[in-house]
C-alpha cells in the first residue's frame, strides 16, 4: 500500500518572492509577469487582496486601485530556487521524491513514516521544515497523488486522509477542484455534477462513451486513481541562490547586506539536507555587462557570520570593476566531518574561526606572508616556502600516545639546544675592510664594528644553469657589539645574511 | 532551622562563612596552566614552563639566544600537538634552522606583517580565533619611532586576550616592553665560543638566561638558568673535516 505526501505552496510566484524578500510579509505586494505598466498580475499577497486587488489586472490597473502597492516582477532564478528548496525540504524525509509543478513536490512516506508517531507528526514536520527554508507549505498525505494534491490544495494546513478513505475524502469536494477543461466542466455542469463523489458514482464505461478519453481520466482522477505512479528522480545536489537587483551597488556595505540574505537561505536549505556549506562560488552581474565569477575557499560550516565574513574579505580585497546588479552564490555540498577529539592532545583551532582568521591575516599581510613555512628542496641558503596553513585537523594517527595508550614522555629538547639563525631577508649590502687579509671591519644598515672573531670561508655554489646562479664565500663574524653574523661575498660586493640568536 | 541542624554541620557552616572580620577581595584565579618549554632547566626554574594565559617578555640585546630559546618553546609545543604561531615583525624565522630546532613546521602558523601595528592586530585576531597553544611575537628591534605605539594601551589588551584565550603569549624583543603587563619576564645574555687555531670555527654559545620578573611566584624571581647552543653548521663542518683527515 504506497503512502504519498504532497507539498504545495500556494501563489507560488509570490511565495518565490517572499522568501528572497521576508520583510515584504503583511505588505500589499503584487507580482506580475513582467516589468511596466502593462505587466499583468500573477500573484498577490492576502493584503493586496483585501484592497480589491485580483489576478489577471495589469499592474497600472491595480495601481490605479491602490497607489501604495509593492510590486515586484517574478524572478526565474528565484522560482527556480524556491522550487528547489522545496524539493530539498522532500528530499530530506524520503529518497522517492516526484517534482510536479512550480511549487508542488509529491514524496513516499512509506519508510519515513515509521520514523514519526504518526502521519499527521510526519506531515507536520514537512510543513515545519518549510518554514526553515523560508516556504509556507501545504501538506497532504494520503494513498494516491491526487488524493494527497487535493487534500494539500484543499485542506489548507496539514491534511492526512487516512488509508483506505480517499474516496470518502474526495466525494463531497468541488468536481472543478479536479481542474477539468472548459467544455468538459459545462457539460459536467449541465449534467447536475457538482461534486466529485457524484462523477465517481457514474459507470466508467458510460462516462468514456459520453466524454470520451479526458472524461474517462477526470472519472478516474474522481476515485482517487492516478494517471500515473509516483516518479521518483534523483536530484542533483546543486545549491545555488541568487538575486537580481533594480540598480548597481557600489559599496561592500549594502552588498553584504544582499549576501547575507542569500546565504540565510543557502545554509538553510544545506542544513535541511544535513549538509554543509564548502567552497562558495560568487558570480556577481556588472553594469558594465562584465561577470566576475570567483571561488571562495572556506572552511566546511552552515555558519554564516563565518562565511559572510570571508566573502567580504575577499571581496575587498579583489574589489568588482564596477557596481554589482545580480549576485548569485553556489555552494559545494560537504558532508560535516566528525573528528575523534584526543585526550591527550590539544585540539586546536575551530576550522571555521581559523578559515576566517587566516582569510583576516591574509587581508592585512598578503597571500604570501601567512602560512606554514616549509623547507624547500634547495641548497641556496636563503630558499625557503610558504605552504597553505591546515592547523591540526588534517592530521590522522596520535603521536603523542605508545601503542597501547601510554602517554609518552614530554619531548625534551637536547642540551646544547641549536643555534638559531636569524634571516636579512634579503641580504643586506655591506661595506667590508680588511687588513692584511683578513675581515676587519664591517659597515651596514644596522650590522656595523671591529671583527673580533672570523669563521670561514666555505664555498657554496650553485644553480649555474640559469640566471640565478651564486657563488659565495660564506664567513661567520663576531662583531665587536658581541653581534655574531652570517656575512658572504658574491660578485665583488659583501652581503649580510643572517644574525646568530 | 538551626536548632535542627547538628553541631558538626553547623561547625563547618561556620568555618566557611570565616570568622568575623575576615575580608574576601574577589575570587582566587585559578592555578596557572604551563606550556613546557622542552628545556629542562628552564621548566624547573619557571614551575613547568611558560605560563599558559599569560603575557611572557623573553628580551636580549643581538646574538643573545633568545630565538634559540623561542625556537626550543616552538619546537617541544609542536611535538607536543599544539597548534603555535609566530608573528614575524623582522621576517626573519629561517625555516631551515626552525625545522633543525625539531619544530613541526605544519603545526606552526607564519604571519609576517608589514608593520608594527599590524603585527598588534595579527596577534589580538590570533588570540581571539582560541585553539592555539602558544603564540610568539617577534619584534625584532623596535626603532624609537615605534615606542609610541607600543606603549598605547595595547599591552593590557593582549594580556587580557591572552586570559581569555589561555594561550601562552610570548613577545620576543631587545628590550622589556610589556611593563607590567607581563607575568613572566625572562633576559638573555650569551657568550659566544669560538675554538682557536688557524681555522677559527663559532662553536656556539653559553646562554644565560634569568628571570627578571615574575608575577606568578616571587620566590624565582632573578633566578637563573645556564644553557648552550651549538651551531650545528659548523659541527657539520667539523665532522666533515674530520672525515676528509681520516
Amino acid at each position: 500500500m504506497s503512502r504519498l505526501a504532497c507539498l504545495f505552496v500556494p501563489d507560488f510566484p509570490l511565495a518565490a518572492m517572499l522568501r528572497t524578500e521576508p520583510e515584504l510579509r503583511g505588505e500589499p505586494v503584487i507580482v506580475t509577469d513582467g516589468s511596466g505598466p502593462r505587466a499583468t498580475i500573477v500573484a498577490i499577497s492576502a493584503a493586496a487582496a483585501r484592497r480589491g486587488i485580483t489576478t489577471g489586472l495589469s499592474a497600472a490597473q491595480a495601481h490605479a486601485i491602490f497607489a501604495a502597492l509593492i510590486t515586484r516582477p517574478t524572478s526565474r532564478d528565484g522560482r527556480r530556487a524556491a522550487q528547489a528548496a522545496l524539493a530539498d525540504v522532500a528530499y530530506s524525509f524520503s529518497p522517492r521524491v516526484e517534482e510536479a509543478s512550480d511549487g508542488e513536490v509529491y514524496l513516499d512516506i512509506v519508510g519515513s513514516a515509521a520514523l514519526f508517531d504518526s502521519e499527521a507528526k510526519l506531515a507536520h514536520a514537512l510543513a515545519v521544515r518549510a518554514e526553515h527554508v523560508g516556504l509556507s507549505a501545504q501538506v497532504g498525505v494520503a494513498g494516491s497523488k491526487i488524493a494527497a494534491a487535493l487534500a494539500a490544495r484543499n485542506g489548507g494546513g496539514v491534511t492526512v486522509v487516512p488509508a483506505n478513505e480517499e474516496w470518502a475524502y474526495l466525494a463531497p469536494l468541488a468536481v472543478s477542484l479536479l481542474a477539468p477543461s472548459p467544455a468538459l466542466r459545462a457539460t459536467l455542469t449541465r449534467w447536475g455534477i457538482q461534486r466529485i463523489g457524484d462523477l465517481a458514482a457514474l459507470p466508467a464505461s458510460a462516462v468514456g462513451t459520453r466524454l470520451g478519453p479526458e472524461g474517462l481520466a477526470l472519472a478516474r482522477r474522481a476515485r482517487g486513481e492516478d494517471e500515473q505512479p509516483l516518479v521518483p528522480r534523483s536530484a542533483p545536489l546543486q545549491f545555488e541562490e541568487s538575486v537580481e537587483l533594480d540598480y548597481g551597488i557600489e559599496t561592500i556595505e549594502p552588498l553584504t547586506f544582499v549576501l547575507r540574505g542569500l546565504l540565510d537561505r543557502l545554509t538553510a536549505r544545506l542544513a535541511v539536507r544535513g549538509l554543509v556549506c564548502g567552497d562558495l562560488q560568487l558570480s556577481l552581474g556588472l553594469t558594465n555587462r562584465a561577470r566576475d565569477d570567483r571561488t571562495v575557499v572556506v572552511a566546511p560550516s552552515n555558519d554564516v557570520k563565518a562565511l559572510l565574513t570571508l566573502v567580504r574579505l575577499h571581496l575587498e580585497a579583489q574589489p568588482p570593476t564596477a557596481p554589482v546588479e545580480m549576485i548569485r552564490v553556489g555552494a559545494v555540498p560537504e558532508r560535516l566531518r566528525t573528528i575523534q577529539l584526543d585526550l591527550f592532545r590539544p585540539n586546536g583551532p575551530a576550522p571555521e574561526r581559523l578559515a576566517v582568521t587566516l582569510a583576516r591575516l591574509t587581508a592585512l599581510c598578503g597571500a604570501d606572508h601567512v602560512g606554514a613555512p616549509a623547507v624547500i628542496d634547495s641548497h641556496r641558503p636563503e630558499a625557503y616556502g610558504v605552504e597553505g596553513f591546515q592547523g591540526a585537523r588534517e592530521e590522522q594517527g596520535v603521536k603523542g600516545l605508545g601503542g597501547y595508550g601510554v602517554r609518552e614522555e614530554f619531548p625534551v629538547t637536547a642540551n646544547p639546544l641549536p643555534l638559531a639563525l636569524r634571516a636579512i631577508r634579503p641580504p643586506r649590502p655591506l661595506e667590508v675592510h680588511c687588513d692584511r687579509g683578513r675581515l676587519a671591519f664591517v659597515r651596514g644598515d644596522g650590522v656595523s664594528g671591529r671583527v673580533v672573531s672570523c669563521a670561514g670561508p666555505w664555498r657554496i655554489t650553485g644553480e649555474w644553469w640559469h640566471d640565478g646562479a651564486y657563488r659565495r664565500d660564506y664567513y661567520d663574524v663576531q662583531l665587536s657589539d658581541g653581534g655574531v653574523y652570517r656575512v658572504f661575498h658574491d660578485r665583488q660586493q659583501w652581503f649580510v645574511a643572517g644574525e646568530y640568536d | 532551622m538551626l536548632a535542627s541542624t547538628s553541631p558538626s554541620a553547623a561547625r563547618r557552616l561556620l568555618a566557611a562563612l570565616t570568622l568575623p572580620g575576615t575580608v574576601r577581595v574577589g575570587v582566587a584565579d585559578p592555578p596557572v596552566r604551563r606550556l613546557a618549554t622542552g628545556l629542562p632547566r628552564l621548566d624547573a626554574a619557571l614551575d613547568g614552563g611558560l605560563p599558559r594565559g599569560r603575557l611572557t617578555e623573553l628580551t636580549g640585546p643581538v646574538t643573545s639566544g633568545k630565538t634559540s630559546v623561542l625556537l626550543a618553546c616552538l619546537a617541544a609545543a609542536t611535538q607536543r600537538g599544539e597548534v603555535t604561531a609566530l608573528i614575524d615583525l623582522p621576517d626573519c624565522l629561517h625555516p631551515a634552522t626552525a625545522h633543525a630546532a625539531g619544530i613541526e613546521l605544519t603545526r606552526l602558523l607564519w604571519v609576517r606583517p608589514p608593520s608594527l601595528p599590524v603585527a598588534l592586530r595579527c596577534t589580538e585576531l590570533l588570540l581571539e580565533a582560541g585553539g592555539f597553544g602558544f603564540i610568539a611575537v617577534d619584534l625584532g628591534a623596535p626603532v624609537a619611532s615605534h615606542h609610541r605605539q607600543l606603549r598605547a594601551p595595547m599591552w593590557p589588551r593582549l594580556a587580557q586576550a591572552a586570559r581569555r584565550s589561555d594561550a601562552a603569549l610570548a613577545i620576543v624583543a631587545d628590550q622589556r616592553l610589556a611593563g607590567s603587563f607581563a607575568a613572566l619576564s625572562l633576559t638573555l645574555t650569551a657568550r659566544s665560543h669560538w675554538s682557536g687555531g688557524a681555522w677559527p670555527l663559532f662553536d656556539g654559545m653559553q646562554l644565560h638566561l634569568t628571570v627578571a620578573r615574575t608575577k606568578l611566584n616571587a620566590a624565582r624571581r632573578t633566578e637563573s638558568v645556564q644553557l648552550e647552543t651549538e651551531n650545528q653548521q659548523e659541527s657539520d663542518i667539523r665532522r666533515s673535516a674530520f672525515r676528509f683527515q681520516l
